[in-house]
């Protein structure tokens, strides 16, 4: 009896394991396919040819402020100066104790206009002031004002205030590429059978980069690992992950840090809850039931160009809050819309796409403690063959060696961004050590996370200290 | 073996980073030297030295790859060039074979190339090809059909409304916002009898683009035709009527009708979309007599 569960467990580990792989390497070869469709497709779809028409959609940018005093200035004038011919701002401080606020008073030459009701459909801490500019430059900036609640709650106020078909959710201290929204709208304008229901861009690490006015002048490599080791780890998922998943129509995840949407469907889901930490998976896993359930046809479409940058975090104590937050997120979200779990309702969103999520994306870090545990127990035990132990552990840290680098080749030989051979190199280099520096890090972040969730310690959004770009 | 793989791997980085660095070089080599080439076109040469000259550009375009960068150079340097001298690069693209070699890929197999053809010829003002493309408006490829009702409309103009009535596709909004920016570049005055022809189709795929051009060209007298939009059973279509009126002026004649057939919607949303449109219109209607 004993030998079998002994054997279970172990072929249990492998099995998974392989899978695992099995699912990276698909994801190479979807992305492979889905960008180069992509790329013959974008050379049809030159945003220059829709410049200046005025039968765009028009967007209303949504971006939650809370003590960002030291960046809020450089943010918003870089917010202002994006290239869209039609598009609003909505800055929401949210209950910031600093000085956002009078500074952003003071320069935009904002004036207190009357109070009055946004739309009602969406739940938020009500505006106590909103504020307009004075000065024609700044005419689509619009201020709102109101206590602290969170960053859901503060983009569900923007969305509530937003008077657009499209609403594009960021944060404050991102720094957006000027042509973003021209290249957001791109699904939009150009799906005629299926409507989209939120789209996304990849998200590019700005650490150390030459930035002036708030604009990116030169893209450099961070200086800290863990930073640089995120790089990667970024390419690594949103050009393998989310560019697979978007080929087969499986996006399940637009990031919060850059996310469009049509209003009207923010509206009828009731935006973002503000009950979890994970509001953008969570959005993205609602708006999706939803369409399900209404069965209308829909995608989630996601843009593999890096259209905002931000910045990451670049030391031990940071990264493991950030993804002890995300790990959080995951459960809550998880756990909410459980019902989804293997439910033929939801059609390829419940037998398939949820299903992933906890099988490899929630489980894997468990699964990885508990090998951990397994393989100290062995130790102690003395019952460890390390002839062999060693043999795998050298092919499972090659294996995530050439997902690693196939992920920079192709990023490479797509985008310009880093383009340099010593920065490449330092990227490669970089995700070589990711399983001894930036892993075990992570994968402590997610089990005090996911503790922290079982245990029901109380918790918040987690402060995530900015050393400025 | 997986060492090997890597290695490999390193391999094909470095090759793509050399690649790369050649292809950006290359591209503005050719980029300078086709300006040269221009330049060449305008000065008192013969035509064997000038052909001469432009043989490395012969040569060049004879790859498929080679072919689409030369195109995308000499169309970028065209849009730039075109308002002096048009002439001179249809005659160059004569020269040096480019005419010749995208009429035999207008009828290729390959959708890409199909598309990229067609995109190319309404670039370069090719208008001799038009016949060629009109099978292709409604191809079952999205972008190469949609580039082909671009260049109908980049040759044909107003007279191509005609063709539009038998689309057998949904037309997206991108393709409205290319066939809009196209009428109105080249044919700015409209030409009414056109119009009121493709008006007068009940295929639901062009009402948009026909509500579009009306207010692109702002014809206040075609307001009637967007205002019978406003109860489609299509709700989007309802939207980008009410969007449409809003640029133009609306008196309570024209509100009336609306207003009387408003209780006899069973659609909520259209409801309340026209009544938020009426009351609207209402109070501006108020405001002016104030």
């Amino acid at each position: 009896m004993q030998y079998i569960i002994k054997e279970s467990i172990e072929y249990f580990f492998l099995i998974y394991g392989i899978i695992l792989f099995l699912i990276y390497f698909g994801f190479i070869l979807l992305a492979s396919k889905a960008i180069s469709k992509n790329k013959k497709t974008a050379t049809f779809l030159n945003i220059n040819d829709i410049k200046g028409a005025e039968d765009l959609p028009s967007v209303t940018l949504v971006a939650p402020a809370y003590n960002e005093g030291k960046t809020i200035l450089v943010n918003v004038n870089s917010l202002l100066s994006i290239e869209y011919p039609y598009y609003s701002l909505i800055v929401v401080n949210d209950g910031s104790t600093d000085d956002s606020l009078t500074k952003l008073i003071q320069t935009f030459d904002l004036e207190e206009i009357t109070l009055y009701q946004g739309a009602t459909e969406i739940k938020h801490i009500p505006a106590k002031r909103i504020f307009k500019s004075t000065n024609i430059k700044y005419k689509n900036l619009t201020i709102i004002d109101k206590d602290n609640g969170g960053r859901a709650d503060a983009l569900n106020c923007g969305i509530a205030y937003a008077q657009t078909n499209l609403v594009l959710c960021t944060d404050a201290d991102c720094i957006i590429e000027q042509d973003a929204l021209l290249k957001m709208v791109r699904p939009y304008l150009e799906e005629t059978d299926r409507e989209v229901i939120a789209s996304g861009g990849a998200i590019g690490i700005a650490n150390n980069s030459i930035i002036k006015n708030g604009i990116i002048k030169e893209v450099k490599v961070p200086k800290s690992i863990i930073a640089r080791i995120q790089v990667v780890e970024y390419i690594r998922a949103f050009l393998l992950g989310r560019m697979a998943w978007g080929h087969v129509d499986g996006l399940m995840l637009v990031s919060g840090a850059f996310g469009m949407y049509p209003r009207r469907r923010l509206l009828e889901v009731g935006g973002f809850d503000p009950d979890t930490v994970g509001e953008d998976l969570e959005l993205c896993i609602r708006l999706r039931s939803h369409m399900e359930i209404l069965k209308e046809p829909y995608e989630v479409i996601y843009i593999p160009e890096v259209l905002c940058w931000t910045e990451a975090p670049s030391t031990p104590k940071v990264f493991i809050t950030q993804r002890d937050r995300w790990a959080r997120g995951l459960f809550e979200v998880i756990k909410k819309h459980r019902k989804l779990f293997l439910n033929k309702k939801y059609n390829k969103v419940g037998t398939v796409f949820f299903p992933y999520w906890v099988f490899f994306e929630f489980a894997a870090p468990l699964v990885e403690f508990l090998g951990l545990i397994y393989i100290l127990l062995y130790l102690f035990f003395g019952a460890i063959n390390f002839p062999i132990a060693i043999a795998l552990a050298i092919c499972v840290y090659l294996l995530g060696c050439i997902f690693s680098t196939i992920a920079i080749l192709m990023f490479t030989k797509n985008f310009k961004h880093y383009s340099r051979p010593g920065v490449i190199f330092k990227l490669v280099i970089a995700s070589y050590l990711e399983p001894f520096i930036n892993h075990p890090l992570l994968l402590y972040g997610q089990i005090k996370g996911y503790l922290k969730k079982i245990f029901r310690v109380k918790t918040t959004w987690g402060t995530m200290t900015r050393k400025g770009f | 073996m997986l060492l090997l793989g890597i290695v490999t791997l390193w391999l094909m980085l470095s090759f793509t980073i050399f690649k790369n660095n050649y292809n950006r070089k290359k591209s503005k080599e050719i980029e300078h030297k086709l300006i040269d080439s221009i330049v060449l076109n305008y000065k008192n040469l013969g035509v064997e030295t000038k052909n001469n000259k432009l043989n490395w550009v012969k040569d060049y375009i004879n790859t498929e790859n080679g072919f689409w960068n030369f195109s995308f150079i000499f169309v970028k340097v065209h849009n730039v060039a075109k308002a002096t001298k048009g002439t001179t690069f249809r005659a160059m693209a004569n020269n040096i074979g480019l005419i010749m070699s995208l009429t035999n890929k207008l009828k290729s197999n390959n959708w890409y190339t199909r598309g990229k053809s067609i995109w190319l010829t309404y670039e370069l003002e090719l208008s001799d090809n038009w016949k060629t493309i009109i099978p292709y408006r409604n191809d079952k490829n999205k972008l190469v059909r949609r580039e082909a009702q671009i260049a109908l409309v980049t040759f044909l103009g107003w007279k191509s409304l005609v063709f539009f009535p038998y689309a057998e596709f949904p037309i997206s909004l991108w393709q409205q916002i290319r066939i809009i920016d196209k009428l109105k570049s080249y044919y700015p005055t409209p030409d009414l009898a056109y119009l009121d022809k493709a008006l007068k189709s009940k295929n639901p795929f062009i009402k948009e683009l026909l509500i579009r051009i009306i207010r692109s060209y702002k014809l206040n007298d075609y307001k009637w035709y967007i205002i019978e939009q406003l109860y489609s059973n299509r709700i989007d279509l309802t939207e980008c009527a009410i969007e449409t009126l809003n640029s133009f002026e609306i008196s309570s004649e024209d509100i009336l009708p609306v207003y009387n057939k408003l209780e006899y919607t069973t659609n909520i949303v259209q409801h309340e979309m026209i009544s938020d449109f009426v009351s609207h219109q209402k109070h501006q209607e108020l405001l002016k007599t104030t």
